[in-house]
């Protein structure tokens, strides 16, 4: 490290570094300005213009929960934010340090400590990058099933601290759902268990208080998940159908019948147009929707055929399986440049999630009130991810060329985010579905709660007094 | 600015993460800086002048293996590897490089080979000198083997000999250029290149073999990119290649029954930059009395030890040793007797790190084993 800029960080720098080694502990700018940006498109459109981002005065790399609490107890004496990172690529703005102080990057506990097979459940480090986990269970013939888009970039941790969500969730459940029991380091540096087990009657769940609090009020360090034996057959379908209305009626059918699918994915007019085509080379007019279901093979099989007849019930064109298989291959492709939007356009993911009588009506609203109120906007979206009453939609804005001035294309960008997250709300959505809140949206959580949300900020106080944890995040005051 | 070119990469890599779980060094410090997207950010500031190259801002550049496991991930095909030889070349272009990049040029330039070993061909190796000063084929060792790992050179020219082909070795054989390429020399490496060539071409060979594939890289790729051709007048092979022909020619038989379980690591030159990942599994198949197992990561997938040139073993020792151990680990794991690589810097430093828990040989020796 060079030297630091004043007695106090020198302290900090000696104190932190006794905790966790030299080595594991730097200051300097090359790794500070890596930890100064996450998917969040403000930071990403500042890095591309040539604005420093705000960046943390030390990252540190703890490898046990014990140095994870020595370092809040300094933290937390000193009063310095601590902002935890796990793999850094949420869209939320919510592990960047835009207070300084300390990034706690826990990508160093990443072992995997236990496979029970009599329960089917995995025990692991929360600084596991998803997908290695993954590769972990499959050698033993299992899975957690939480494959989201983003399990090569994210630990476990984040998605926990994040309320995530797979691509089979449909089938599987969120990551809330995959839960079993948790160990937390407090902001004063207790260390936690909840229950071992999540289903039982001694109180409220307080895993569930901890799963989507992203870092704001302490830091998930080990988890226990359900797993799963890996399907004996899994298979997937595609239709087209005329339009994206006529696709939601298959898709809401499907899911009242209660079959269960391990995915449905319906993307509207114009993701089909565009994205469908130019990832899976299917090109067709309408609206294209995938679905999977697996398991044992007699069973998919008879689900499958209902779904099947519930779709050509609409007067679909029925794509076949390959054209459902193709999708599965290259579900992750979606998200790889130059797939993806990029730089210099200004995009952004308004996913929200509602109940099967406001779905469309939310789709509308947000639409409307993206292209209506902006009209260098274009608004597009599928639905991903689906409930027994009704299902997510994951909504997307691009603008092509926004304002070359940093401020402006902020401006832009956030009045984009109020006016489509309100139009949502409005219709019965809600705020987001599995991104999270971060710095992004935190203006905007009073007015989903309401008066509710006194509730989290009582709990924010009398977990983290000192207001350490990830300060100005998830609508919480600042530091 | 050489990174000047790559402005497709920097700007792709820079706000997308998806390859960080193949990431050999980043999965290993676990230091954002040192994933490609890490590297995309520093480079961007650099070239938009809001940072600069100075020490900080260099190491994680120096810290990449280039082992394109990166680019293997990559729907878009990004270059990572290729931007950072191209940050490098800035780097010494701007003479910023550390002391201990300098002293590996040095070692290359003052005593031909990149250990600084002294510039004879040791005494282990002359066992198997090639009999011959002009010859059809000509082996080509690399530093590693000829001055750590010389058991291959005496493999290596065992093998020629009885398949009874007509082969020389260059006396007094220098380094092959590569670490100079990797590290950014470009002007210097262009030069040893034109004056090895001319030293190569000296011998009359058709083809040239070695059993080092960042040598083969280098003749293959390096050389071809900076205008020194082999392509036309001699054919570079790598020894899973030259012995496989060798055999499908009937020159040798593999005989000896070896009951072996072993597991392959694929190298990262041969694999990911040249697609030779089947040749040599085929090779050892066809050893009476082998049992191949393969590693959880194998192919474009397999875990890089970071071999590039032996450059990380100098510049980052720690690191290139924890990557040895991972790969130990992978093999250990699949209950093998040995771990078999097909390079000799690999060997030299999965060896290091097995300890007593897998033996680990080269392709070439277990050959020998088979035909002697």
């Amino acid at each position: 490290m060079k030297t630091s800029n004043s007695y106090l960080q020198e302290m900090l720098y000696s104190e932190l570094a006794d905790v966790v080694g030299r080595e594991d502990i730097t200051g300097n700018k090359a790794d500070k300005a890596a930890y100064s940006c996450d998917y969040y498109w403000i930071p990403e459109m500042w890095l591309d213009r040539g604005c420093p981002n705000p960046m943390a005065d030390f990252i540190v790399h703890p490898e046990t929960t014990e140095e994870v609490s020595r370092i809040l107890k300094i933290a937390g004496n000193y009063k310095i934010p601590v902002v935890t990172w796990g793999g850094g690529a949420g869209s939320q703005g919510g592990a960047l340090p835009v207070y300084g102080g300390i990034i706690l990057d826990t990508k160093k506990m990443n072992r995997v400590l236990n496979i029970d097979r009599d329960t089917f459940s995995v025990t692991a480090e929360t600084g596991i990058i998803t997908q290695h986990l993954e590769w972990e269970l499959e050698g033993e013939g299992l899975s957690t099933m939480h494959y989201p888009a983003s399990i090569s970039c994210s630990t476990l941790g984040g998605f926990l601290a994040h309320r995530g969500t797979g691509v089979l969730s449909t089938k599987y459940g969120k990551i809330e759902d995959m839960i079993m029991s948790m160990e937390v380091v407090l902001p004063d540096g207790k260390i936690i268990n909840t229950l071992p087990v999540p289903r039982h009657a001694a109180g409220p769940d307080l895993n569930q208080l901890f799963i989507g609090s992203e870092g704001t009020l302490g830091v998930i360090t080990k988890a226990t998940l359900k797993l799963h034996p890996l399907p004996a057959e899994r298979q997937f379908h595609a239709f087209i159908f005329k339009d994206m209305h006529a696709a939601m009626q298959a898709g809401k059918e499907i899911m009242l019948s209660r079959l269960r699918p391990s995915v449905i994915r319906l993307y509207d007019e114009a993701e089909t147009k565009k994205l469908i085509k130019r990832v899976l080379g299917i090109d067709k007019q309408g609206a294209y929707l995938v679905f999977g279901f697996e398991g044992d093979r007699e069973i998919v099989e008879i689900e499958k055929k209902r779904a099947i007849d519930i779709c050509l019930k609409q007067d679909s064109e029925d794509l076949g399986s390959e054209m459902g298989r193709s999708w599965w291959k290259h579900r992750y492709d979606f998200f790889y440049p130059p797939h993806m939007f990029a730089l210099p356009q200004a995009f952004g993911t308004l996913d929200t999630v509602a109940t099967f009588s406001n779905i469309e009506n939310v789709y509308w609203a947000m639409k409307r009130a993206v292209e209506n109120n902006f009209p260098e906007a274009v608004y597009i979206g599928h639905f991903s991810h689906w409930y027994e009453w009704g299902c997510m939609l994951y909504a997307r804005f691009i603008i092509d060329n926004p304002p070359q001035d940093p401020h402006e294309a902020a401006q832009l960008y956030n009045s984009v985010w109020d006016a489509g997250v309100r139009a949502a709300i409005n219709a019965g959505g809600v705020l987001n579905e599995h991104h999270g809140i971060g710095l992004k949206l935190g203006r905007l959580m009073k007015e989903q709660y309401g008066e509710a949300f006194s509730i989290f900020e009582k709990i924010k106080e009398a977990i983290d007094p000192n207001n350490i944890m990830n300060p100005g995040k998830m609508g919480f005051k600042g530091a | 600015m050489y990174i000047k070119e790559y402005t497709d990469v920097i700007n792709a890599c820079k706000t997308c993460f998806m390859c960080r779980h193949v990431c050999t060094v980043g999965t290993e410090t676990q230091h954002e800086a040192d994933t490609p997207r890490g590297k995309a950010i520093l480079l961007h500031s650099i070239l938009n002048k809001t940072m600069q190259l100075d020490e900080e801002t260099i190491a994680p550049l120096y810290r990449c293996t280039t082992c394109g496991a990166c680019k293997n991930n990559c729907v878009g095909n990004y270059d990572m590897p290729s931007l950072i030889q191209a940050a490098r070349a800035d780097i010494i272009e701007q003479e910023k490089a550390s002391a201990e990049v300098v002293g590996i040029k040095d070692n290359i330039l003052d005593k031909g080979n990149i250990l600084g070993l002294k510039k004879d061909i040791p005494v282990e190796m002359q066992a198997g000198k090639a009999p011959l000063d002009k010859a059809e084929v000509l082996y080509f060792a690399g530093c590693h083997t000829t001055y750590l790992q010389s058991e291959l050179a005496e493999a290596m020219t065992k093998i020629m000999k009885q398949a009874e082909e007509s082969f020389t070795i260059l006396p007094g054989e220098v380094c092959c250029g590569k670490p100079l390429y990797l590290l950014g020399y470009r002007k210097a490496a262009k030069d040893w290149a034109n004056k090895l060539f001319q030293q190569i071409k000296a011998t009359g060979c058709k083809k040239i073999v070695t059993n080092c594939p960042s040598c083969y890289d280098a003749f293959k790729r390096n050389y071809e990119a900076m205008s020194v051709s082999f392509a036309t007048e001699i054919e570079v092979l790598h020894a899973v290649e030259y012995i496989s022909d060798l055999i499908a020619k009937g020159k040798i038989k593999l005989q000896k029954q070896l009951k072996k379980t072993v597991t392959y690591h694929d190298d990262d030159y041969l694999t990911r930059f040249h697609g030779l990942h089947e040749l040599p599994r085929q090779l050892l198949s066809a050893i009476p009395g082998i049992e191949p197992v393969e590693m959880r990561w194998n192919r474009e997938e397999a875990a890089s030890c970071g071999e590039a040139g032996g450059v990380l073993q100098q510049l980052y020792p720690q690191i290139s040793r924890s990557l040895a151990a991972r790969i130990i680990d992978g093999a250990v794991a699949t209950g093998a007797d040995r771990l078999v690589t097909v390079c000799p810097i690999t060997k030299g430093a999965l060896s290091a790190q097995a300890t007593e828990r897998i033996d680990v040989c080269d392709i070439i020796e277990l050959m020998v084993e088979t035909l002697m």
